[in-house]
């Protein structure tokens, strides 16, 4: 089943060309990782598919992106919907100056769930899904900044699966965590896998290729090859992804 | 060698205007202070001026420049908070803003007297609220507005992106992750200014003058359309028209003390607001 289906995506800031008539089919409840060299637009490609671009002075988006067969670019979709159903990651843990208890809430409170007994059930079972249950359960109402970096960012995928998503992005979101830290969040992307459909943008080639059953290559905005993982890690069909993964530049 | 003495003869002569600031601020309150404190008592602080305020307290001039300040506050803060958030969270920079931010800036550069006269001429006379609490009290909210804004601006802009990003990632309206985040988090920058504008307001003579100030009523304001004392009024009052100098200036140096520990209490609060927002400060 294909859960997104990119068709033709350009995208520019001002007069700058950052996304050449990508395409692809992103399948449901696997992981696909973008991979590619600083700059080549991954971070920006995935930001069109909960339309995180919207923000940006000076953005010209031009192409489809469905989901579910809907496309999230056509005028009559509701924004904020979309990234209720499309939730983020980001590089940096980014949770709330709140409590933990709060972090989780407050995605729950402004889709208007007012019911005080099923947030506190989400909220626990948002932790439990995101491995962090156990070592918050005490704390919840702790200022989230006291968690450790690695903590932070499960927080933040708690987060975003309170709110029920179907796709979860993540734009390198174990940059900023330490080996021990990474480990863990692979193994939990691993879980969530079975649930949702994510997209990780990763720097780290064996990280895409420990954690993903699809890989797409970008190089300097074009989307150089799309396969299963397996296949381009053993058999890139383009010269420039094979020269990428084994490392002769990046 | 050469350099190295060079250097502790600038650090000597920094230090020494350093410190001389501090010996300024020091000689002030000491000398309003121990001229000050000598009339202070309970009866100073809650009775009504007696015989041509040569004795009694000075109950109404405090009483006067509390509404008064109530009155600017009530008005300042709703309006200069929304503008800040306006300008901050819902426009880009552009031209238009630059000159909203500029007229903001220049509005804080007018001199006090000139807002005394604007507010005779507005809400004294073209809006019939006579010399009043209401005419004073907007005059002074004119004056401390430009501050609310710059502060709400400045205490926003200093709210990380990426808490707003989180945010819009989960589906959060511009307006909703304003109030929930963006607010609460600039909050304590924007209660600083808030609380240091208060002290300002409650200071400022030449505003109040024309629009709200009288030198002597024996009455408590029963509206807001009275006229009422206020303590710097009342200590430019007996220090220029009072008749008995030997009894009203003690009187004017006790009010004028009543006055520097307002504004002081004012400074330490917001002091105490910004170092323990600094301390939770964890982002």
């Amino acid at each position: 089943m294909v859960k997104i289906e990119v068709k033709d995506l350009k995208l520019w800031f001002g007069n700058k060309k950052i996304l050449k008539e990508i395409s692809m089919s992103i399948p449901e409840k696997s992981v696909l990782a973008i991979i590619g060299p600083s700059g080549c637009g991954k971070s920006t490609f995935l930001r069109s598919l909960n339309r995180m671009n919207d923000f940006i002075k000076g953005v010209k988006i031009e192409g489809k992106v469905y989901l579910d067969g809907k496309n999230i670019y056509s005028p009559d979709v509701n924004v904020f919907e979309l990234r209720k159903k499309v939730g983020m990651v980001f590089q940096k843990p980014n949770p709330f100056p709140k409590t933990i208890y709060e972090n989780i809430a407050y995605g729950l409170k402004i889709h208007g769930i007012k019911d005080k007994k099923m947030i506190q059930e989400t909220v626990e079972k948002s932790l439990r899904d995101a491995n962090l249950w156990n070592e918050v359960k005490d704390k919840l109402f702790d200022n989230a900044f006291s968690l450790s970096g690695g903590q932070q960012q499960r927080l933040c995928i708690a987060r975003a699966i309170a709110i029920k998503p179907e796709v979860i992005l993540m734009d390198e979101p174990t940059s900023a965590l330490d080996p021990i830290a990474t480990k863990r969040f692979e193994n939990l992307v691993e879980e969530l896998k079975k649930d949702y459909t994510i997209v990780i943008v990763t720097h780290n080639i064996q990280q895409a290729a420990r954690v993903s059953q699809y890989t797409a290559f970008l190089y300097v905005g074009e989307l150089i090859e799309f396969n299963r993982t397996e296949k381009i890690f053993t058999a890139p069909e383009d010269k420039r992804t094979e020269d990428y993964i084994t490392g002769k530049f990046s | 060698m050469e350099k190295t003495k060079k250097q502790e003869i600038i650090f000597a002569v920094i230090k020494i205007l350093a410190y001389l600031s501090v010996v300024f601020l020091a000689t002030l309150l000491g000398y309003i202070f121990f001229r000050g404190f000598k009339v202070i008592n309970i009866r100073f602080l809650t009775d009504v001026p007696r015989n041509g305020i040569t004795e009694g307290g000075i109950f109404p001039a405090i009483l006067g420049t509390f509404y008064l300040v109530l009155v600017s506050f009530i008005f300042a803060v709703p309006i200069g908070i929304l503008a800040g958030v306006y300008i901050a969270e819902y426009t880009e920079e552009n031209r238009f803003t630059q000159f909203i931010r500029v007229s903001v800036n220049i509005l804080s550069g007018v001199p006090s007297i000139v807002f005394g006269l604007f507010g005779l001429a507005i809400f004294v006379n073209k809006m019939h609220f006579g010399v009043s609490i209401l005419s004073g009290g907007l005059t002074l909210g004119i004056l401390i507005l430009p501050t609310v804004i710059q502060a709400t601006i400045e205490a926003l802009r200093s709210v990380p992106y990426s808490f707003r990003e989180a945010s819009f990632g989960i589906g959060a309206t511009k307006w909703q992750t304003v109030k929930n985040i963006v607010l609460p988090t600039g909050i304590s920058g924007i209660l600083t200014g808030i609380i240091l504008s208060i002290g300002r307001a409650a200071g400022e003579t030449a505003p109040i003058l024309f629009t709200a100030a009288t030198f002597y009523t024996g009455r408590l304001p029963k509206s807001i359309f009275d006229e009422v004392m206020a303590l710097p009024y009342l200590i430019y009052g007996l220090m220029t028209t009072g008749t008995f100098p030997d009894k009203q200036i003690p009187i004017a140096y006790g009010a004028s003390t009543i006055l520097l520990l307002l504004v002081f209490t004012m400074s330490i609060i917001a002091i105490i607001i910004r170092l323990k927002s600094r301390r939770n400060r964890k982002w």
